[in-house]
């Protein structure tokens, strides 16, 4: 493989593991818990600035990049603090929008966060230096391990992929658990999930303060990778891409949600190979009309994704009770 | 049941009220639920049972009044709360959990599971599964007892009306209840289900299961209720066994003029 090619696989590699993680979060709070977060790409985005300024260090007054809580922590710090801020974040965010039972209000309130919080990115330059972002954040261990770049590029593609495979350790005995279930009951009916005694509400908070914490993983592992953040990057029309690959790949299916995560921003990739025939803008925007138009094609024809969530079956008990003896029995007691 | 009646209720409303802006549409409605009975708690529309079953559920807060539940007082808690402590609800529309199957719809409902936890789901298999298995046969006991047995692996979502109704029942059971309150179990189903369902509700009260159940089905009424409730207005205006209550004139008032 020439270097070139492997420049840009391993790079569309790391690309898939960050949005397999950030779908997966997405997935566990809308494909699993039926909690409607517009806001979700905000989480990413705190965790994309928190690991920035913890590796870039403390801002010099007369330099050009003004940031607030600047530090220089060693590798894997910077990423837990990203994970811990789009968790904590979620708390105060979820306080205010998960409050209503009603799923469309709860869209409503999360899609205005979404939109504040860019605005206040954007016009309070000295948080996260405004609309210009924040660049030439150092890459992890890059110092240390002295490889060349591809070799730097095949060193960050195993990063991702270890912590994608840490992300799914979790994802995956959530999902599968009981707590797994209750959240799937409290998405086809909170009403009926809190008869049988659910906490809607801290369920709700739950997978909220999970997801936001996968989110905010995500983001501080692509800042780091590209060495720059901007609110360009964070607009709220990307957590439709992540919604996208949740719908498109299997809501409820982490497979598919993986899967999803690969095609739906390849998506933008099958475009570049064309920038010939278009005009760039053009392209850019063929790229979201071809997200819209895919999104709907599922929506009617495969509402359920590519994989759709899978049927639980159980073994079979052993030894099954007599009838008789089974009516006998006292429910509840 | 005039021994039952001597033991102190398992629930008691107390001058219950909840008001809708400038309408009463419960006013101080007092009654009370005796163990190991059926209740029918009964009235024309717009009498303020649906709200006040509501209130007791959970579901609604109450404007004033008082309920005793096990001689605690509950007014006010949500529904999850309660639940918890063995008042289970059912709905008038069924509500099953769709996109899990029949067994999957009794599992959710069960009480204090291992794995429901975050920290107890991380712990993985090993630390749940044991009970998930308790529960999975009891699940399929209750799936038996209510022949649904036959649908374990069908989505909820995927079961006829009827069907759903004997599902939200079973998922009530599974929940440990002290207390099943049900919202017109027999509105909308076909006679012979609706016999099979009556048949459920006296075995389940000769098990021992107290029973709440606004019905506006009179027959099944008649059959199946140890004691009635009859609100008219927001109040209650009659409560006693079935042949106490159909002899008042103000029931056959409130019913006439509706």
């Amino acid at each position: 493989m020439s270097t070139a090619y492997q420049f840009y696989v391993s790079t569309l590699l790391v690309f898939w593991g960050v949005n397999t993680i950030a779908a997966w979060g997405l997935n566990l709070q809308f494909g699993i818990s039926g909690v409607m977060n517009f806001a979700y790409i905000v989480f990413q985005a705190a965790g994309a600035y928190t690991a920035a300024v913890l590796t870039l260090g403390p801002a010099s007054p007369n330099g050009y990049q003004h940031y607030v809580g600047g530090a220089t922590l060693p590798f894997p710090l910077p990423l837990i603090a990203a994970t811990a801020v789009g968790a904590l974040l979620a708390v105060p965010i979820g306080l205010i929008g998960l409050r209503r039972l009603r799923s469309d209000y709860q869209a409503m309130i999360f899609l205005v966060i979404a939109l504040i919080a860019t605005d206040l990115a954007e016009s309070q330059s000295g948080l996260v230096n405004g609309t210009s972002g924040l660049f030439q954040i150092p890459q992890p261990l890059a110092s240390q391990l002295n490889l060349s770049s591809i070799g730097y590029q095949w060193f960050y593609v195993g990063l991702a992929a270890a912590i994608c495979l840490l992300v799914y350790a979790v994802v995956h005995r959530v999902t599968g658990s009981p707590l797994g279930r209750s959240l799937r009951a409290m998405r086809d009916s909170p009403e009926a999930a809190a008869a049988v005694g659910k906490d809607v509400a801290r369920l709700r908070m739950l997978v909220f303060v999970l997801g936001g914490g996968m989110a905010g993983l995500s983001g501080g592992l692509l800042a780091e990778y590209i060495s720059a953040w901007a609110p360009g990057s964070w607009l709220y029309p990307e957590t439709f891409v992540y919604l996208a690959a949740v719908i498109i790949g299997g809501r409820g299916n982490n497979f598919g949600v993986m899967v999803g995560a690969l095609l739906v921003p390849g998506f933008g990739e099958v475009t570049r190979f064309f920038p010939h025939l278009v005009d760039p803008q053009i392209s850019a925007a063929l790229e979201w009309m071809g997200i819209g138009a895919f999104m709907l094609v599922f929506l009617w024809f495969w509402p359920r994704g590519i994989f759709p969530e899978r049927r639980r079956r159980f073994a079979p008990t052993e030894p099954p009770l007599p009838r008789a003896e089974a009516a006998a029995r006292v429910p509840g007691r | 049941m005039t021994q039952a009646r001597a033991s102190s209720p398992l629930l008691m409303v107390r001058d219950l009220g909840r008001d809708f802006g400038g309408v009463r549409a419960v006013d101080g409605a007092s009654f009370a639920v005796y163990g190991n009975q059926i209740t029918g708690l009964i009235g024309p529309n717009g009498a303020g049972k649906s709200t006040a079953l509501a209130i007791i559920a959970g579901a609604l807060p109450p404007s004033r009044g008082s309920i005793l539940f096990e001689g605690m007082e509950i007014a006010g808690q949500p529904v999850h709360k309660l639940a918890r402590r063995g008042i289970v609800r059912t709905f008038q529309l069924p509500k099953a959990f769709e996109r899990l199957t029949v067994l999957e719809n009794l599992l959710a409902a069960s009480p204090r599971q291992r794995g429901e936890s975050l920290l107890g789901s991380l712990a993985g298999k090993r630390w749940w599964q044991a009970q998930e298995r308790d529960m999975v046969r009891r699940a399929r006991d209750l799936l038996d007892r209510f022949e649904l047995s036959h649908h374990e692996e069908e989505y909820g979502g995927n079961l006829s009306g009827g069907q759903k109704r004997l599902l939200e029942i079973a998922r009530a059971l599974m929940a440990d209840p002290r207390l099943l309150v049900l919202d017109e179990p027999f509105a909308g189903i076909n006679p012979q289900l609706a016999k099979r369902i009556g048949g459920y509700l006296e075995d389940l009260r000769g098990q021992g299961v107290t029973m709440l159940m606004v019905e506006h089905e009179m027959a099944a009424v008649e059959r199946l209720c140890d004691s009635l409730v009859v609100m008219a207005q927001g109040r209650v205006i009659a409560q006693g066994s079935v042949r106490e209550v159909r002899s008042r004139q103000e029931v056959r008032d409130a019913y006439l003029t509706g």
